[in-house]
């Protein structure tokens, strides 16, 4: 279980990650989401051990990460500033992970390195960047580590290798659970191979809890204006478009469902709001009081 | 079973929803082997842990049962108890909306009962009875 307990880390008098509290179950599949400046890689680096806090403390199964080396031999980052040497071959990469690695299991690499077509003596600077994303993730997966910090796995790849890379993270929880903590600012692809969901904003962790809950926490109603603002509680809605006699309102949802079963008999369409939108709606919420605490929802 | 992953029914009640589906059609008999959560993740590449809580949701009204481990298997009577629950729903949701709706718009008991003679000797209504018995 990794447990953070008021972490705090500033950067030249600039709170980066401010009073984080939480913790993560061991094998779980957990994903960070914010937007760029949002704490999420310094998060993990502190989860990692790589960065000091400032203050609070950050600890894995009882004991303090920073300079523990027991702790550490357990739990692998991967960002994209891998310490990866550009001018080095693939198969030299491979060899060094397999040295540094105990149980090393190198599958998900050397699949991909065949389907690509990759020749395993070219080296790292010449791979495109997405080519460079897929190696240092595959590698991390083949670390066999049980702890896994994934720094955006997505960015720099293309939409099939995002599903592609998707159904791996999938696949390799499943053949073997481990504690994979996977942050990102795109939820598209990623929601539903995940079980829990953090949402981060200026260093703050301002949600987090299981993705079956948090299709609670939304809905969209479309339908004529004048009925759906007559059938809803104002000060549920987070936002509200529309055009003409007609709109959109995106609730927080405490509707049971037999009253969204009667509001789609008088004509209201409903539909769900997306990750990447609640996302958005919270951090407003979040933005307007300093007190705010999604046990409010 | 389908489901929807851009839908607004939560996905772990999708998978109950489902399952439940597939008993009542015969696609899983009574003390046979049901899904497992890992064979629901794979196919619709979704989080075990979700497939997990709509099973969960079965195993707690009695519908699925675990055997062995880990195995999950169809409860005898699965099949009475989820149709005995959807006619609970269909009694007091769906046929209180009707009346409902019908006397807002205007109609009688005594013609909505009418028009559900005339509908029920209709094709389309007729296939849709057939398959729920």
């Amino acid at each position: 279980m990794i447990t953070c307990n008021q972490l705090s880390r500033t950067f030249c008098n600039k709170p980066a990650i401010d009073r984080v509290t939480m913790s993560i179950d061991s094998n779980k599949m957990v994903g960070i989401i914010g937007g760029s400046g949002a704490g999420k890689t310094t998060l993990l680096k502190m989860i990692a051990g790589y960065l000091q806090p400032t203050s609070g403390s950050v600890s894995l199964n009882g004991k303090n990460v920073f300079d523990n080396l027991d702790v550490l031999s357990t739990i692998k980052y991967a960002g994209d500033d891998e310490m990866i040497i550009p001018s080095m071959k693939i198969a030299d990469i491979i060899r060094h992970y397999a040295a540094f690695y105990p149980r090393w299991n190198g599958e998900a690499v050397y699949d991909w390195l065949q389907r690509s077509d990759l020749k395993d003596n070219i080296k790292y600077k010449e791979l495109s960047k997405g080519m460079q994303r897929q190696l240092q993730i595959r590698a991390a997966l083949g670390s066999r580590m049980p702890v896994l910090l994934l720094d955006e796995p997505l960015s720099g790849l293309d939409y099939y290798s995002s599903k592609e890379m998707c159904s791996l993270l999938l696949e390799e929880y499943m053949n073997e659970p481990r504690t994979m903590v996977i942050s990102t600012h795109n939820m598209k692809e990623m929601e539903h191979i995940l079980e829990e969901i953090i949402f981060m904003y200026k260093g703050r962790l301002i949600l987090h809890k299981p993705l079956s809950v948090l299709q609670h926490y939304a809905i969209r109603l479309t339908g004529p204006k004048e009925l759906l603002l007559s059938h809803i509680e104002e000060k549920s809605i987070y936002e509200c478009e529309g055009f003409g006699n007609n709109c959109t309102i995106a609730i927080r949802n405490y509707l049971t469902s037999r009253e969204r079963q009667q509001l789609e008999q008088m004509g209201i369409s409903i539909g769900k709001v997306d990750i990447q939108d609640l996302y958005i709606y919270v951090t407003r919420l979040a933005g307007q009081e300093e007190g705010y605490n999604d046990a409010d929802f | 079973m389908n489901i929807d992953l851009n839908s607004v029914i939560p996905i772990y009640i999708q998978i109950a929803d489902g399952i439940a589906d597939d008993i009542l059609n015969g696609i899983l008999e009574e003390e046979a082997p049901a899904y497992s959560q890992y064979q629901i993740a794979k196919y619709y590449k979704i989080n075990p842990a979700t497939a997990a809580k709509g099973i969960q949701m079965l195993v707690a009204e009695g519908i699925l049962l675990k055997k062995r481990g880990a195995s999950m298997y169809v409860a005898p009577g699965a099949k009475v108890r989820i149709r005995s629950k959807r006619k609970e729903h269909f009694i007091h949701n769906l046929l209180v909306d009707v009346i409902r709706e019908g006397k807002k718009l205007g109609f009688s008991i005594a013609e909505i009962k009418d028009m559900m003679d005339q509908i029920a000797e209709v094709d389309i209504l007729h296939d849709n009875l057939q398959s729920t018995e």
